[in-house]
């Protein structure tokens, strides 16, 4: 935020703007998102769209680590799930991804609305925690299991 | 609905003290909680539980998981406690679910929750952007390496950790203070180039503040955000004080603050748990779900319940799931 450009009350008012944008935009998307996730979720466990893997068969599983519970299920880790986007399962799943992104693709509406602005400070902050965002949801940073 | 969730939130300290006595709901929800828990998997320190689910049908687990996390709904906004800190500890206490799996569903209910309440607390202007973004930034930086180092720990160490951290949890619930409007005379000079300053209006006046100690809150940020990833925990237990009593936010902006704190902390670990594997859709929907429904039945039992009450059952709760998870991280 440049200092020297804005006057405390222009500073103020330029930050209810954008405040307003990104409430706005988190309210459709949440609700977006919830909603899906209902619907997919419904349709996987009524089996009108079967999964890649039966509810009766993950169930069980539940109880062992994510990792064995990878190698039991054949399932697979990172991003390959958008592969099998036909399976109930998967959809299901993707409805969540979504709703892990809502703060992502807030952060797309956010960012230029800062810079336009001229809440420069804010506007590189919300560079480097959409860089954040982008590295956690890359599945690049190692270890695990 | 939101709305009222939104002014149940930000108003909890004066329900607090103004609402009536309720003993019967008390032993209700306390009850329910224990009798629902115990007809689940029977005794849930029956280190035998687990396997007493056999023979159940698949839909038994996700079905419970939501009947469970409904009451835990209720049960979390009349404490005035954050669902995902309920969550991660008693359903890894009493569920045959994997803790990988819990604290990743955990964090998905606190997201969530966070997604719902953000944008009314956005327009009220109790969220406060400002604030926020230098903290969020820590702290979402922070849980991408706490969420890999919890899903990397073996489960026992894990769990004795997050029994730990619950007890600790606990303890701050019981001590810590609040300040509706601290007393801040200067700003340091990280907040003046921040302007991490605002005004709110209530009941027809304009409050106006501003924060200090921002370096210090940054640094408690990071912590708070590993500790939210290693263990699924939404963070508002810690955020809160933070912002109120370090930072020196009034109490109202530091709650709505937090909220959307959480929303951006959660988001990154959530994600380290997606591209792991431990997070499922027959753990993660009902929980939701329930959850999000209890929420809403929760703000109605407010009005006619004594908050007090259940947040000393909900505490009480939290007191035996933390010491049930260093028990389970022993092998007890």
């Amino acid at each position: 935020m440049s200092k020297t450009d804005l006057t405390d009350e222009q500073r103020e008012h330029a930050q209810e703007e954008v405040r307003a944008i990104y409430a706005g935009a988190m309210n459709k998307l949440s609700h977006f998102g919830l909603a899906a996730m209902v619907i997919l979720f419904l349709i996987y466990i009524s089996g009108i769209l079967p999964g890649k893997k039966a509810p009766e068969e993950i169930v069980p599983l539940l109880k062992e680590p994510a990792s064995v519970f990878i190698e039991k299920t054949g399932l697979k880790t990172g991003w390959s799930w958008v592969y099998d986007l036909n399976y109930g399962d998967t959809l299901s799943f993707a409805a969540i991804a979504f709703i892990a992104a809502v703060s992502i693709f807030l952060f797309v509406i956010l960012t230029p609305a800062f810079f336009k602005r001229k809440l420069n400070i804010y506007g590189w902050i919300a560079v480097v925690q959409f860089l954040v965002f982008v590295l956690a949801a890359s599945g690049l940073v190692s270890g695990g299991h | 609905m939101i709305q009222k969730l939104v002014k149940t939130i930000t108003c909890l300290p004066e329900m607090m003290r103004a609402l009536p006595h309720s003993k019967p709901l008390y032993f209700l929800i306390s009850g329910g909680l224990l009798i629902g828990a115990s007809a689940i998997w029977g005794d849930p320190l029956d280190s035998g539980a687990i396997e007493a689910q056999t023979g159940k049908p698949w839909w038994f687990t996700p079905l419970m998981l939501f009947v469970f996390t409904f009451f835990l709904g209720i049960v979390a906004v009349a404490a005035g406690v954050g669902g995902g800190v309920l969550f991660v500890p008693i359903v890894a206490s009493f569920f045959p679910i994997h803790i990988d799996f819990v604290r990743g569903a955990g964090l998905m209910v606190a997201l969530a929750g966070a997604l719902s309440a953000g944008p009314e607390l956005l327009k009220r202007g109790l969220a406060n952007l400002r604030l926020a973004l230098p903290m969020a930034l820590a702290a979402s930086t922070s849980a991408i390496f706490g969420a890999k180092v919890g899903l990397a720990l073996p489960a026992s160490v894990v769990q004795i950790a997050l029994g730990s951290a619950i007890i600790i949890i606990v303890f701050i619930l019981l001590l810590a203070k609040k300040s509706e409007f601290p007393d801040v005379k200067k700003p340091d000079s990280l907040s003046e180039l921040l302007s991490i300053r605002g005004v709110y209006h209530e009941d027809g006046k304009e409050h106006k503040w501003q924060t200090h100690r921002t370096i210090p809150g940054i640094l408690l940020f990071i912590g708070i955000g590993f500790l939210a990833g290693m263990f699924g925990l939404g963070a508002g237990w810690a955020n809160v004080p933070v912002l109120n009593l370090v930072l020196g936010a009034p109490l109202k902006i530091a709650v709505a603050t937090s909220v959307f704190i959480l929303s951006l902390t959660d988001t990154t670990a959530a994600w380290v748990y997606l591209t792991e594997g431990a997070i499922q859709p027959l753990v993660v929907v009902p929980s939701m779900a329930g959850m999000m429904l209890g929420t809403k039945i929760g703000v109605k039992v407010l009005a006619k319940s004594k908050p007090g009450m259940i947040k000393k059952v909900v505490i009480t709760f939290l007191f035996l799931a933390g010491t049930r998870a260093i028990l389970k991280g022993f092998g007890i």
